[in-house]
């Protein structure tokens, strides 16, 4: 458990160090991974998942990818745009005229 | 005398899909693994899940997404989560 903080810590801070604000840390758990993954030379079955809140300038995604890929401890590293959540407007199916679509489109 | 412009008054609400007002995340693996198949984890087709046009497509992305990050497994369903209810009527 010390490594994983120390992992966290060192990625953090790699991220404050580039110009990052960092907004929210959250732990998913440690799960058994559903398929093993051979990462550095290692075959891996559990690991734990961490999902960081990020808020920073683009030109730092390419970067940091370069250096998470070079951490031992980090198995998958991916970088995800903030997920904006609008289904107040989800009106419904709205019936299609595939009659009228066939014939305006010829 | 005159028949008034009106909207119909018998207008049905219009239908929505199951996934209708669910915001669909790639971290719930649960909910997305209802639309795969237990055998293969392939995934369902619109006629067989009979969801609308965005909500299949948000689908399908967030199952391709917790493929690749490592949340759901690829050939097959999550034993925990076979006795799930039936959403999608397959026909084995």
């Amino acid at each position: 458990k010390p490594e994983t903080a120390a992992v966290l810590k060192r990625t953090v801070e790699a991220l404050m160090e580039r110009g990052a604000i960092v907004r929210n840390l959250e732990n998913l758990g440690e799960k058994s991974l559903p398929y093993k993954i051979s990462k550095h030379k290692e075959r891996h079955r559990r690991g734990g998942y961490f999902l960081i809140d990020l808020e920073g300038p683009p030109s730092i995604v390419s970067t940091m990818m370069d250096h998470l890929g070079r951490d031992i401890d980090v198995i998958r590293r991916a970088f995800i745009k903030h997920p904006v959540s609008k289904t107040e407007e989800c009106s419904g199916i709205i019936p299609v005229n595939y009659e009228d679509k066939l014939i305006a489109k010829k | 005398f005159q028949p008034i412009q009106m909207e119909n008054p018998y207008k049905e609400p219009p239908k929505r899909c199951i996934l209708c007002g669910i915001n669909v995340d790639y971290k719930n693996v649960q909910l997305l693994s209802q639309f795969v198949s237990p055998h293969t984890g392939r995934i369902y087709g619109r006629h067989i899940t009979g969801l609308c046009d965005k909500k299949q497509k948000e689908v399908t992305k967030a199952i391709k997404r917790a493929h690749v990050l490592g949340f759901m497994p690829v050939m097959f369903k999550n034993p925990a989560f076979l006795t799930d209810p039936k959403i999608c009527n397959v026909k084995y």
